[in-house]
């Protein structure tokens, strides 16, 4: 069932100058689940929410090692991330063969948004349903790139996609001046306090759910899983969570509303009082 | 196809195969609905063939099946009948019809209220099968009671719902409400604002519901996961304290764990989208 007639193809243009297939194909990046990139002077860092692995299988990575220097973490189909992650490997080997050096990030990120764009202007095919946040550390410093199935990359100071993103981009938002000059540590710690603002209040980050990537001027990419993780856990461990972190249960979201009235005497007022606008639940009274 | 003239025009084939006719007998999807036998003894006493009713909770899709799981359903109801709407293969059922993850659609009833029922709807209803299902979930039930209330709980992708903001500014999963002219009562959120439509079984529910005039409220959850999610279910929660439902509960305070369960019941099934 389409939406409307401008949406059966990605070579199709609506009226407006839009080409719908390339929007639905954003949407899927919200389907993953969240991913977060900070950076700091000296490192760059991944840190991604892991969804529950069956019992049968072994469960799959959300952050990929690329080259000793550049990692990515995904949200988004499976299956278009490992297609770009072993073409970005290909592009970082193709460099360190020919040229001797570590391939820069921004050209490898330029790689990726040429591939994908492809895809959004040829019959037949359809963009990439996955988002990735490049980090990595070259000969310029540490970086973080967003990239979209529309084909456009972002040179980010610090960046989440995915589910309930928006709650880690806000909390990122409040304290991007104070990461420059973090230590890796205090950079982590911010990372995974931002991630657990993307879950619901009674369920916390463990070392089952979440993974850690970090790659420095004298550190290769590495990533941290399971046990590894139990160090930066501790970090924010016994931390009170952020009053922005989405509200699960209690409370109206929509402005405080009177309980529905018994049926009795008059008519309702059709339309409730109450803003317009959603307000958030609180401020955060971080330091 | 655009015309000499520019303007659209959709196109059909007009090539037909020989064989096309054979395969292409209309088949008209019905709904069943099976009573307990001990609802079906009851039914034979009642001299309209109806059972009492004055509250009613249709709960249509897995979040506010959830929702209805965690929250309102208890011990104290017990299942009176199930509605068949048409099974496809790629359901996934367990034999006694008892999973988490089972499509069914069962109608409870409470011992303590007994003329409170819920239904718990986790099948996909065609909109082709909505007014036969309505049909058949009031067949046996009476809503003429002055004191009848039903409410509906329903929810749909944020990618449906159309604004002048861009969707994500709304902190999705967000509710909104809609309900027939006899419903007086505000409800603990905004209503269902133009151009957006509740479309399907929900829709057909409420329709029922208006045209017959008893009071009846929808609440539609829109929420951005594909995929099952504690805050799709938990953002039904207000309602716990509004008519109808409050009159039902009790409170359950394993209800969040219930929650927590469903959502890995069906994540195990989400691997495609990391």
């Amino acid at each position: 069932m389409f939406r409307n007639q401008y949406d059966n193809d990605v070579t199709v243009w609506s009226p407006q100058g839009r080409i719908h297939q390339i929007e639905y194909a954003m949407e899927a990046v919200k389907q993953g689940s969240a991913s977060l990139g900070l950076k700091s002077k000296t490192h760059a860092i991944l840190v991604a929410l892991k969804r529950a692995p069956s019992e049968l299988s072994a469960y799959q990575k959300k952050i990929l090692p690329i080259d000793d220097h550049v990692g990515v973490a995904i949200a988004g189909l499976t299956a278009d991330a490992r297609l770009l992650s072993n073409f970005m490997r290909s592009e970082c080997l193709n460099s360190r063969y020919a040229y001797d050096q570590p391939l820069p990030v921004s050209r490898l990120v330029s790689a990726v948004g040429n591939k994908s764009q492809i895809l959004t202007q040829r019959y037949g095919r359809r963009p990439f349903g996955v988002g990735l946040l490049i980090c990595g550390y070259d000969s310029q410093g540490p970086h973080i790139y967003q990239t979209c199935p529309s084909a456009n990359y972002y040179d980010c100071k610090a960046m989440a996609i995915g589910a309930r993103s928006q709650s880690a981009r806000t909390y990122v938002e409040k304290h991007l001046d104070k990461f420059l000059d973090c230590s890796l540590e205090e950079l982590v710690a911010h990372g995974l306090r931002a991630l657990r603002d993307t879950l619901p209040s009674d369920i916390n980050l463990t070392t089952k759910n979440c993974s850690v990537g970090v790659v420095g001027k004298d550190s290769d990419f590495t990533i941290y899983d399971d046990d590894k993780m139990e160090q930066y856990l501790s970090l924010i461990e016994g931390e009170e969570r952020s009053s922005r972190a989405p509200p699960p249960t209690d409370g109206v979201q929509e402005g405080d509303q009177e309980p529905m009235q018994q049926d009795g005497e008059g008519q309702a007022d059709p339309q409730p009082a109450g803003p317009e606008v959603q307000q958030p639940e609180g401020m955060d009274q971080g330091p | 196809m655009a015309t000499f003239f520019g303007e659209i025009v959709p196109s059909f084939s007009r090539a037909v195969d020989d064989d096309d006719d054979e395969e292409e007998s209309p088949h008209v999807a019905t709904t069943n609905v099976r009573w307990s036998p001990l609802v079906r003894a009851e039914l034979l006493q009642i001299p309209d063939g109806k059972l009492p009713c004055q509250t009613l909770i249709v709960a249509v899709g897995p979040a506010a099946a959830g929702f209805a799981q965690a929250f309102i359903l208890n011990d104290d109801y017990y299942i009176v009948g199930a509605i068949f709407s048409g099974m496809e293969e790629t359901d996934v059922n367990t034999f006694d019809q008892k999973s988490p993850t089972d499509k069914t659609c069962y109608i409870y009833r409470s011992t303590q209220i007994p003329d409170a029922f819920l239904c718990l709807c986790k099948t996909d209803v065609s909109a082709e099968q909505s007014y036969s299902f309505t049909e058949q979930l009031f067949s046996c039930i009476n809503i003429e009671s002055k004191y009848f209330y039903m409410s509906i709980l329903c929810s749909c992708m944020t990618s449906e719902y159309k604004c002048d903001v861009p969707v994500s500014d709304m902190n999705p999963p967000f509710l909104r409400a809609l309900k027939t002219t006899q419903f007086v009562g505000v409800p603990p959120c905004k209503y269902l604002e133009q151009p957006n439509l509740v479309s399907g079984l929900p829709a057909q529910l409420l329709t029922y519901a208006q045209i017959k005039e008893v009071k009846a409220v929808l609440y539609i959850c829109y929420t951005e996961t594909i995929y099952l999610d504690s805050a799709s279910m938990k953002i039904f929660k207000p309602l716990l304290e509004t008519t109808p439902i409050r009159d039902l509960i009790q409170v359950n305070p394993k209800g969040d764990e219930v929650i927590n369960h469903l959502v890995d019941m069906y994540s195990l099934k989400n691997t495609m989208y990391l």
